[in-house]
């Protein structure tokens, strides 16, 4: 029997970068993890391993049916590992149609949630996805927005509905899991101490020349020259690369007035919560 | 008086009518009747969240749907729930439910569409997703005939050569799928009345008779534009054949590992297998399939 740390997020907000980091750290090797290779933060929606532990074809559930299985296929995961288990989810923290917690307190031990300032959340969202920043705004004002949601073919990932950008947020926050919040700006700016505080939340031995490794072996310009050299597998099809910029404030030279302004007036509350917003309205 | 039908290779007496197998008069292998089946079974030594296995038995549950028990690899039971209709009820039992059956039988079933061709039957095999039907799909319309789809039942000849057992006339193929090739789907029969996934009927391509196995072609989608072929050696090949079995952990639960391990090495001397790289999209359906008949030929 393990527990489950869920590495949760809204698309596009340091979910990968964590991962890389936590491969390094548990890994402990002598040159970087392979990107390609990451053996810790499987996405919790990842259909074959779903299909392994249902017994049936997803695509032969409906999305109702798919989600009413998930909780247990969580208590499964854990049942059957001695470890403790990373798994990566995009997923808002919602109840199933059956009343159940799609993600089940009895098998958590905690909730890693990443936060980034959404207005540059857009501009990589968009980038993602190959559409507009606009649409990439609309997606994050929606609240029946989803990914991997088509219903006529088969997707490579079940359904996952993310809500709006601020409710994701409350969601897991509030969903009386014991979460740890980090901000992708502190990930950039205070590494050591954001990284090394989610070592610690999480139960890893704390050591310091191990993180300050972990954390050269998963520097931003060290993943960017891993896909230079092959490609991500995670990378969309559509996306020339996956591992762009890897910096925070980019909406100043990106957004118009008008765009900056629609996301304020969507998520002021939660943009206020994490200081990217200050009591005066202006954007920080 | 029960129905009577083929399918992987099986004779079988069925309660419940099953349109999409071939009938057939013959003693029979498998009896599937309805009657009341247990919500749980005695000491599982597996379990998921829809199925639960014994070394003899297996049983799944599909909440308003059916629940089927399967034993000693010669007899399925369902319960039906009520009001659940029959596509349903049968969509699970060609599925999972034959697919345990197969592992209490001992055979190797794989999770791959299968043809015919020339040099013998070659599987297209791979997690779901990946583009096994709409493969097999492909090579129909080309002419092959057509052997199974998503699960390939591989026996052995006297001789002890792997042999194809044909499962029944029909793939299932979703909407995109039929829509991308302009076919027209108003005449089909979705598989399952909430899913826009169709049953395409292959009576008159199909092939009943069971056929040498030549090649496994795995298909792995990923990020790149190119096509590419790669035949596996060795540990390879043997790794393909168990990772690319279909339900793995019903037949480790019944405690079939070292069995299978054997039927999937005596399979491995004698086929082909192949890695089979291509664009997550776009598919490049075409090229894809002129590219392996051309591996194949030579």
């Amino acid at each position: 029997m393990s527990e489950i740390v869920w590495l949760a997020s809204y698309p596009k907000s340091g979910n990968t970068w964590l991962r890389v980091f936590l491969a390094n750290y548990l890994n402990n090797g002598e040159k970087p993890a392979n990107i390609n290779e990451l053996n810790v933060g499987h996405i919790a929606s990842a259909r074959n391993s779903f299909e392994e532990l249902v017994g049936v074809e997803a695509s032969d559930l409906t999305p109702t049916q798919i989600e009413n299985c998930r909780p247990m296929v969580y208590r499964l995961f854990a049942e059957t590992n001695s470890e403790t288990m990373f798994l990566k989810v995009h997923d808002a923290f919602l109840n199933t149609s059956a009343g159940e917690t799609m993600f089940p307190a009895a098998v958590t031990r905690g909730v890693v949630y990443l936060i980034r300032h959404p207005c540059d959340v857009a501009i990589s969202y968009a980038h993602h996805n190959s559409h507009s920043i606009d649409r990439a705004i609309e997606w994050m004002n929606d609240e029946s927005h989803t990914l991997a949601g088509r219903q006529d073919g088969v997707n490579v990932q079940l359904e996952q509905k993310l809500l709006t950008w601020s409710k994701h947020a409350h969601s897991w926050l509030g969903s009386g899991l014991n979460c740890h919040v980090i901000r992708y700006e502190d990930m950039l700016a205070q590494p050591h101490e954001t990284f090394g505080a989610v070592v610690k939340f999480v139960g890893l031995d704390y050591d310091t020349l191990r993180l300050q490794r972990a954390l050269e072996f998963s520097r931003f310009e060290e993943l960017q020259a891993q896909e230079q050299r092959e490609n991500f597998r995670e990378r969309p099809p559509r996306a020339p690369n996956f591992f762009r910029q890897g910096k925070a404030g980019a909406w100043r030279e990106t957004l118009s007035v008008d765009q900056v302004a629609r996301i304020v007036d969507a998520h002021r509350d939660v943009m206020q919560q994490f200081g990217y917003l200050d009591e005066k309205g202006n954007v920080l | 008086m029960p129905f009577s039908y083929t399918a992987f290779g099986l004779t079988i007496s069925s309660e419940l009518e099953l349109a999409e197998l071939l009938a057939h008069d013959a003693v029979c292998d498998v009896t599937i009747q309805f009657g009341n089946v247990p919500e749980n079974l005695d000491s599982p030594t597996g379990r998921g969240v829809l199925y639960q296995v014994t070394p003899q038995q297996f049983l799944l549950n599909l909440p308003d749907t059916a629940r089927y028990l399967v034993a000693h690899g010669d007899s399925i039971l369902i319960e039906r729930a009520p009001n659940a209709p029959d596509n349903q009820v049968r969509l699970y039992l060609l599925g999972s439910v034959f697919g345990a059956l197969l592992h209490q039988r001992g055979a190797l079933p794989i999770h791959g569409s299968a043809i015919e061709t020339p040099r013998g039957a070659v599987i297209f095999s791979g997690p779901s997703g990946r583009g096994k039907s709409t493969l097999a799909w492909e090579f129909q319309r080309r002419g092959y005939r057509h052997l199974c789809d998503d699960v390939s039942v591989v026996g052995f000849d006297e001789q002890g050569r792997p042999i194809v057992y044909p499962a029944y006339p029909q793939m299932s193929l979703w909407a995109d799928v039929l829509d991308k090739q302009k076919y027209a789907r108003a005449d089909l029969r979705p598989v399952h009345s909430e899913l826009q996934k169709y049953a395409l009927p292959t009576r008159e391509s199909f092939n009943a008779a069971p056929v040498p196995l030549f090649a496994v072609y795995v298909l792995y989608p990923v990020n790149t534009d190119t096509l590419e072929i790669t035949p596996l050696k060795g540990l390879d090949k043997l790794q393909i054949l168990t990772a690319n079995t279909y339900r793995p952990r019903f037949m480790a639960a019944m405690g079939k590992r070292a069995q299978h391990f054997q039927l999937a090495t005596n399979a491995g001397k004698f086929i082909h297998t192949r890695k089979v790289v291509r664009p997550v999209t776009p598919f490049r359906l075409q090229e894809l399939a002129d590219l392996i008949e051309k591996d194949w030929a030579t």
